[in-house]
């Protein structure tokens, strides 16, 4: 039958020579680009990233370290142990970064003028290399052992799980091969939406991760890292660190065009402050979880009505009690959000300072590291300084007090728990290491009562990726997948 | 490509010789045998030629025959063939038998091809136009419930408007897909089948499976509904005109609690007005001073029905506590209102009036009709309404030359919300989030009533408490629906065109020539208004978050055009008979899309100006979308058909496609088709027996790609960040090698028919296998992608159909007809790609995400997928220490297709004047959840929420006072539980730990969907007026859910879920009654 059908097609085609099989353009895709290009892919991994909203991808965390509380619907504060999501990251984050990479790292892009129009491409490489590895510290620290060397990979359908220790081995040695590979004097990134393409500053961005991430495993001894090493060469680093205001990363959001600050989309009705920040940094009162003592200027960006006590984190039921709303600024369209603050790179070089790993003055760095943060948080969430909150010089004075009293460590942990905010992902990878603050678990938890130490693994994991997953599970301890089990670095 | 067609046609030409035939005039009159009553538009045909006539009006025919024929074939549908050798006589009248087994009928199958029917080698069913217009019912697809075997309606409630839901034939087979079959009007393709007017469909064919649609190739994969429209009839002219009124009440709820009202914590929520306390700290309104003293809701805002018991007592509702309404200052009672949601909805109406025109001479006849269809829906404000324009011309350029000429303009535009997903603002609140006590016609009343402020006022108000808290006067999360709906504008506007030219020639006696072009254009637009009115009584700072006002319009056009050429050959070879043609066919479609919608649910959207609708007063730029595309694919097919003896027949089919959305190197994919029948009561002569037959076939149809599935873009931001556009990577990688999806099937059957056709028996059994199915396998999301787009995967289906015919009674006067059909199928996931152990099925989720429809390999198609409640090894519930259940994620909840559906169709005519018609089909097995119940429950709104428990008390009741709900399992540690769980502890936990399981039901259903009577006024009434045929009928749809499974307590309507999965917050099913008069000139 087949046979009869090509004789019969053979005899039309020798008619006209026409190919029956030839549409042309009839199928061209004229939707969308057909090339990537590498300053809308690097922009777009950056604004992707940081205007992830909703409650795993951005309130959970803020709820676990006790900045809010949930009135109702209050499953996440009370520890529920659902799945956790990460296709955020790897898919259109981590994937376009990759893009980027693959892109520049063609022989042929350094004369392609499409590519070099976005910035050498040298510049643009390493933009991409660090942020790539600021998204995977972020996935490592929620779950643990995590597809990393194989991931992002299209030939490979079911990646293998790295150890964290892995990981972060390879995002400390990417993060200083791209400082090594940048070039201030060459054009940065076009599409770099967080310092503009100012390559210098990406050098100081770079040497305050590296050291954030060392300090992330304080608590680990491991064969591959040194973390107190590495601390000190990034510090070391002729680049210098996040020192000041204009060196730190924030995200803008252009509201103009629909890309608003996350926590807009937060229903204002069904979050508060908790008592624990409040009571904390106005340094009295109840359920108060630092040492402070003092009245703390930063509450008045946080909390909408300073008059109020707010409620204490973790019941079921409130009743008809009445909650502290979240500070508006917070909530609006527009506000800024941190990446990484000079603040928290001052206090982690205190922190630093305190272990031993660096020989600087911690009372110093301390007294900075909260100076820094009042500095940020004054300029970005009341610019017209009209709740002047003032420098922080006198409450600086009264924690370095504090920390002559209570130790060191045990302030720079309080301090850092409030410079974070409302970075709730950071401030819970630090509560994790260090529990300053003293944070009581939810009285109605739902789990086993524990404050979370992790996210679930995705769903999807289990069946589409199953012995890699068990692999993943089992380098967690207890190894189960539960919201209670601890990564390598949490020890 | 016009060098394409030429090609085509000039194919179509070599070889055969253009012989013309001298001819023989033969004519005649035909009529029924039942009553002598001429019959119009029998098709009259030269046995083994292409010659053809129909006969006029009157039954009158006229046919030139040439000398060598030897036979003619009378047929005409519903009635026997009859066959007469023609031995030289030139007048030939002919008496036709009504068929009870239709056994006999000339049938359309593929292409258009009409056939004899026991020449097939596989099933085909037919149904009449009487069958499907029992009740006039406007939508197609719920009128053919239950009458061919093997068809489920995948169905919609008909309160939706201008929504028809969806066919499935034979359950599903496809890994990624679960979609409608091709509908075929007068051989053009049509997306929507409502495109043609019922009144005017003549009949339709169903072609289930690949060895029925082998010759339609890749568009096939679903089944083809053929439906053939009334066309032109020689003789004088004939004027119909049908009239139906139909009323839709609402009918199918589920069962309400009427015993506790609005709030969260029982009898606690009743609060003492007291006006200089204030509230927190903060005073009340000063308008709620009147109030002082007496009883209100504390929870005001609460939108969920575990407050207070019903006591009879007065308390202040929500229309009493603003000084506009003219029930200010007076006290409510707090009781319950067990039909509030009944009360909510209209009587819809639907009028439908059509007139048709048909008439003609010799050469040229036409058939044109008119329909106006205008329908109010049972959602107030609602409205659909349709016209239809069509005409069939035909015109009988000469003895050999034919044009004929289709077309049917449809124009319907649809107004109302019909959102059936989660929290809407009609069925998302009544089943969902709502109060007992809520008093319908107080919302209907005070539907413009405003607060002191100029708002509008809401039931759902946050009450005196929560009011004076945030000052606020408006609504927590509800609008009164009435408001909503009388603000909030969706109108829906179609314009289809569907249009087929076609000529036909007969260039011998045996060899015609048809050459067609076709078109289905169709014009789509939404347009909605969102007015100021609603977005300024929202809250956005608190939960309400509409935008202050906005508006939206999207233009769909989509167009698909079809040349086709066919050279049809038919001829006798002394006991052999020959039917062959071979053709070829390109379509092209084309897609364009344009949107420009403003969000109404972001609060940073809006409007500056109010109530001004246009683009240059968005507050947000609004951004357009645009989205195009085009697809051609190329076909060449033959078939043969050969018969011996008129006792065997052999069929063979070949196509191939080539298609533009294939890789250009591997675009052309052939598919085959062999079967046959074998006529055994032609070679048993018994006067019990009247037919029978044996058939077989194997055939494979294929599947391509949409049209840009392999031609993928980096997607891109809605709009620029900063003045810079963002990119994405494509989230789904593909595969450079894609071919076309298999699908290879075998079909074999019998039909017997006994006792002169008085009962007959038809039985087919399939099995059909899916192979390289073209499927975005869904991968571990750290590649990078969420799905890889490549063959993979094998599935199969199998099954039997069984139709059964039967006439108990045929005397003079009554003649009692009953049709019942039965259709099994049975699909199972055989492969799935990689190491995949299961992958998602079309269907996806409801809006919570509780159920998930799931392949699982090696199980039935399309599982229900969510948590579970956990169980040990006896099959005891294991129960946490508080009483609440534990559960286990990602377990097989059961697949939603059904195990067999069926139908019976009875059929009653008294006196040839009266006849009663009764539709019931019915359904077992397939699984569905429902979201409603899910949360009908967490509010405390359904039956169960309210129940006394098995010591007597009300589950609500204090569990140490006798009360709560009684739960019996085993702990963790294996001891038994037994114990009495706090009511709201209880109903709340399955949404608290997404536990779908007590809200997933069996669809098993009987239904009587339809019952019509219809009389004929004898001709003696009518005497000699100018009316020739005068008919009155009654009819009722949806009038009984006879039976539904057990565990289906809420009796949600199994035919009628709108989605896959189950439902989300779906309408309410109706009732309808109507009559219709229909006349004759």
């Amino acid at each position: 039958m087949k046979k009869l059908f090509l004789i019969i097609l053979s005899v039309a085609l020798s008619f006209t020579g026409c190919d029956i099989s030839d549409f042309g353009d009839t199928n061209e895709n004229v939707n969308g680009p057909l090339e990537g290009n590498t300053a809308s892919l690097l922009s777009g991994a950056m604004t992707r990233f940081s205007t992830r909203q909703g409650r795993p991808y951005r309130i959970t965390p803020t709820l676990n370290v006790q900045y809010f509380m949930q009135l109702v619907y209050n499953d996440e504060m009370l520890y529920a142990d659902y799945a956790g999501s990460w296709w955020q990251y790897y898919v259109q984050t981590l994937s376009n970064l990759e893009e980027v990479i693959k892109i520049v790292s063609d022989p042929e892009a350094g004369s392609d003028p499409a590519i070099i129009a976005n910035g050498s491409i040298e510049n643009q490489q390493a933009v991409a290399m660090i942020f790539k590895s600021v998204v995977f510290k972020h996935i490592t620290d929620l779950f643990g052992d995590v597809p990393y060397s194989d991931a992002l990979n299209v030939e490979t359908l079911t990646p293998v799980y790295d150890k964290q220790e892995d990981i972060y081995a390879g995002m400390i040695a990417d993060v200083k091969a791209a400082r090594a590979m940048i070039d201030v004097d060459a054009d940065g990134p076009t599409g770099d939406a967080i310092y503009g393409g100012d390559m210098a500053k990406w050098v100081k961005f770079a040497n305050s991760f590296l050291m954030q991430m060392a300090m992330q495993l304080s608590n680990v001894s491991s064969s591959q890292i040194d973390a107190e090493a590495e601390f000190a060469s990034a510090l070391a680093h002729s680049g210098g660190v996040i020192e000041t205001l204009d060196e730190e990363a924030w995200f803008t959001f252009d509201t103009q065009n629909g890309f608003n600050n996350p926590w807009n989309w937060m229903r204002p009705a069904d979050y508060g402050v908790t008592q624990e920040l409040i009571s904390s940094l106005k340094g009295y009162g109840d359920n108060s979880v630092t040492s402070n003592t003092t009245f703390d200027n930063r509450v008045l960006v946080m909390q909408q009505d300073t008059s109020q006590a707010g409620l204490p984190y973790g019941f079921l039921d409130y009743g008809s009690d009445v909650k502290a709303d979240v500070a508006s600024v917070l909530l609006d369209p527009g506000t800024p959000l941190p990446l990484l603050t000079a603040g928290y790179t001052w206090l982690n070089r205190a922190e630093a300072a305190a272990r031993g790993w660096t020989s600087e003055n911690v009372i110093e760095l301390l007294s900075n590291g909260i100076l820094a943060s009042y500095a940020s948080m004054s300029a970005i969430y009341d610019p017209d300084d009209a709740l002047q909150l003032g420098d922080g010089a006198t409450y600086a004075l009264a924690r370095v007090a504090d920390a002559g009293s209570v130790g060191e460590l045990q302030v720079i942990g309080e301090e850092k728990w409030v410079a974070l905010y409302p970075l709730g992902y950071t401030a819970w990878a630090e509560w994790r290491r260090t529990e300053i603050p003293v944070l009581v678990p939810a009285a109605d938890a739902i789990n086993n009562g524990q404050i979370p130490r992790r996210y679930n693994y995705p769903s999807d994991e289990s069946t589409l990726n199953s012995s890699n997953y068990q692999a993943g599970v089992s380098g967690l301890s207890p190894a189960s997948d539960n919201n209670t089990s601890r990564m390598w670095w949490d020890q | 490509m016009k060098r394409f067609v030429f090609v085509l046609s000039l194919l179509l030409f070599v070889g055969f010789n253009l012989v013309q035939g001298q001819g023989v005039q033969v004519t005649g009159k035909v009529t029924s045998a039942d009553d002598g009553a001429a019959l119009p538009g029998v098709s009259v045909v030269v046995r083994g030629t292409t010659i053809g006539a129909v006969t006029d009006f009157d039954g009158n025919y006229s046919i030139t025959v040439p000398e060598s024929a030897t036979t003619l074939m009378f047929s005409f549908v519903g009635m026997v063939t009859q066959e007469i050798e023609i031995g030289g006589q030139t007048v030939i009248d002919v008496e036709l038998l009504t068929s009870t087994t239709r056994l006999d009928e000339v049938v359309v199958t593929a292409l258009g091809i009409s056939r004899d029917k026991k020449s097939l080698g596989y099933a085909q069913q037919e149904v009449t136009s009487e069958d499907v217009n029992i009740t006039s019912n406007p939508n197609i697809k719920t009128a053919l419930a239950g009458k061919v075997a093997g068809v489920q309606i995948v169905g919609q409630a008909g309160s939706k408007l201008g929504n028809t839901g969806r066919i499935r034939i034979r359950g599903a087979v496809s890994m990624t897909s679960d979609g409608d079959p091709l509908y075929v009007v007068d051989g053009i393709p049509v997306g929507d089948p409502n495109v043609i007017d019922m009144e005017n469909v003549k009949s339709i064919s169903v072609l289930k499976g690949p060895n029925a649609t082998a010759l339609y190739g890749q568009r096939a994969e679903y089944g083809v509904i053929l439906i053939t429209s009334k066309d032109a009839t020689g003789g004088g002219v004939s004027v119909e005109v049908n009239s139906t009124t139909t009323f839709d009440k609402v009918a199918y709820l589920p069962n309400y609690q009427n015993l506790y009202g609005a709030g969260y914590d029982g009898d606690g929520e009743w609060t003492i007005m007291d006006f200089d306390a204030g509230f927190a700290g903060r005073p009340f309104h000063p308008d709620h001073e009147i109030f002082d003293g007496e009883r209100y809701i504390h929870s005001g805002y609460a939108d969920e029905s575990w407050g207070p018991r019903f006591d009879g007592q007065p308390y202040v509702a929500w229309y009493n506590i603003w000084p506009d309404s003219p029930y200010y200052g007076e006290l409510a009672t707090w009781e319950a209102q067990p039909d509030n949601i009944k009360d909510f909805y209209d009587t819809g109406v639907t009028l439908k009036n059509s007139v048709a025109v048909s008439g003609g001479n010799e050469d040229f006849n036409a058939r044109v009709s008119y329909t106006n269809l205008n329908q109010t829906g049972i959602i107030p404000e609602s409205y659909l309404k349709r016209n239809v324009i069509s005409a069939n011309l035909r015109y009988h350029a000469s003895d050999r030359l034919t044009i004929n000429a289709n077309m049917s303009w449809n124009n319907a535009e649809v107004q109302g919300d019909f959102d059936d997903g989660y929290s809407n603002q009609t069925t998302g609140a009544f089943n969902s989030w709502f109060n007992r006590n809520l008093e319908m016609d107080k919302m209907r009343e005070l539907v413009d009533l405003q607060t002191s402020s100029g708002y509008h006022a809401s039931w759902n108000y946050w009450g005196f408490d929560y009011g004076a808290y945030f000052g606020s006067e408006k609504g927590a999360f509800w609008y009164n629906p009435y408001f909503w709906l009388k603000h909030y504008q969706d109108v829906t506007k179609r314009n289809d065109f569907i249009g087929k030219i076609s000529v036909s020639y007969d260039i011998t006696d045996h060899l015609e020539i048809v050459a067609d072009a076709m078109t289905n254009t169709g014009y789509w637009n939404r347009y909605y208004e969102f007015p100021f009115a609603l977005g300024n009584s929202a809250e956005p700072e608190l939960y309400n978050g509409w935008s202050s006002g906005g508006f939206g319009n999207e233009d769909r056009k989509s167009m698909e055009n079809n040349f086709a050429a066919m050279l049809k050959y038919s001829n006798q070879f002394g006991e052999f008979d020959l039917q062959a043609f071979v053709g070829g066919n390109i379509r092209m479609n084309s897609y364009n899309r344009i949107r420009a919608n403003m969000s109404i649910g972001d609060i940073n959207q809006g409007l500056v100006i109010p109530d001004v609708f246009t683009y240059s007063n968005a507050i947000l730029p609004v951004t357009a979308s645009t989205y195009k595309w085009n697809k051609e694919v190329r076909s060449i097919y033959a078939s043969a058909s050969l018969g011996w003896r008129r006792l065997i027949y052999v069929d063979i089919t070949g196509r191939n496609d080539w298609s533009s959305a294939l890789p250009a190197d591997n675009n052309s994919y052939f598919y085959p088709s062999v079967g046959g029948s074998f006529i055994l009561s032609e070679l048993i002569e018994s006067s019990f027996l009247s037919f029978a037959k044996v058939r077989a076939g194997w055939a494979q149809v294929g599947n391509d790609v949409a049209a840009l599935a392999l031609n993928r873009t980096y997607p891109l931001s809605a709009s620029p960040y900063f003045g810079l556009p963002q990119m994405y990577t494509d989230a789904t990688a593909v595969d450079p090698n894609i071919s076309p999806a298999l699908n290879t099937s075998i079909e074999a059957g019998f039909d017997v028919s006994v006792l002169d056709n008085r009962l007959g028996l038809s039985f087919t059994y399939f099995s059909e296998k899916r192979e390289k199915e073209i499927i975005a396998v869904d991968m571990s999301t750290a590649t990078g992608y969420t799905g890889y787009l490549t063959n993979a995967g094998s599935a199969t289906r199998d099954g039997i159909e069984i139709t059964l015919n039967a006439t108990p009674i045929r005397m003079q006067n009554v003649v009692w007809d009953i049709a019942v059909n039965y259709g099994s199928s049975n699909s199972v996931i055989n492969e799935l790609p990689g190491d995949l152990e299961s992958m998602a099925a079309p269907g996806g989720n409801d809006d919570w995400g509780f159920v998930f429809v799931t392949h699982e390999l090696g199980n039935n198609w399309g599982q229900l997928r969510g948590r579970d409640i956990a169980t040990d090894d006896n099959g005891n519930y294991i129960v946490n220490p508080t009483g609440t259940y534990q559960y286990e994620t990602g377990q097989y909840l059961g697949s939603v297709l059904p195990d067999f559906t069926g139908g019976i169709l009875n059929s009653l005519t008294l006196f040839n004047l009266i006849n009663l018609t009764a539709s019931i089909d019915f359904q077992k097995g397939g699984k569905f959840y429902s979201l409603s119940e899910m949360w009908g429950n967490y509010s405390g709104l359904l039956e169960e929420t309210a129940v006394l428990n098995d010591r007597g008390s009300n589950v609500r009741d204090d569990p140490a006072e006798g009360g709560g709900v009684h739960v019996v399992g085993v702990t963790e540690a294996g001891e038994t539980y037994d114990d009495y769980v706090d009511a709201y502890t209880y109903f709340s936990q399955f949404q608290s730990n997404t536990i779908p399981t007590p809200f997933i039901h069996d669809a098993s259903f009987i239904k009587l969907r339809e019952l019509g009577v219809s009389v004929n006024l004898p001709q003696s009434l009518l005497g000699d007026t100018f009316i020739k045929g005068v008919s009155v009928g009654f009819v009722g749809r949806n009038l009984w859910l006879m039976a539904v499974s057990k565990d289906n307590v809420h009796g949600w309507d199994p035919s009628e879920l709108s989605q896959t999965y189950g439902e989300n917050a779906q309408l309410p099913g109706t009732r309808s009654y109507g009559f219709n008069v229909k006349l004759t000139f």
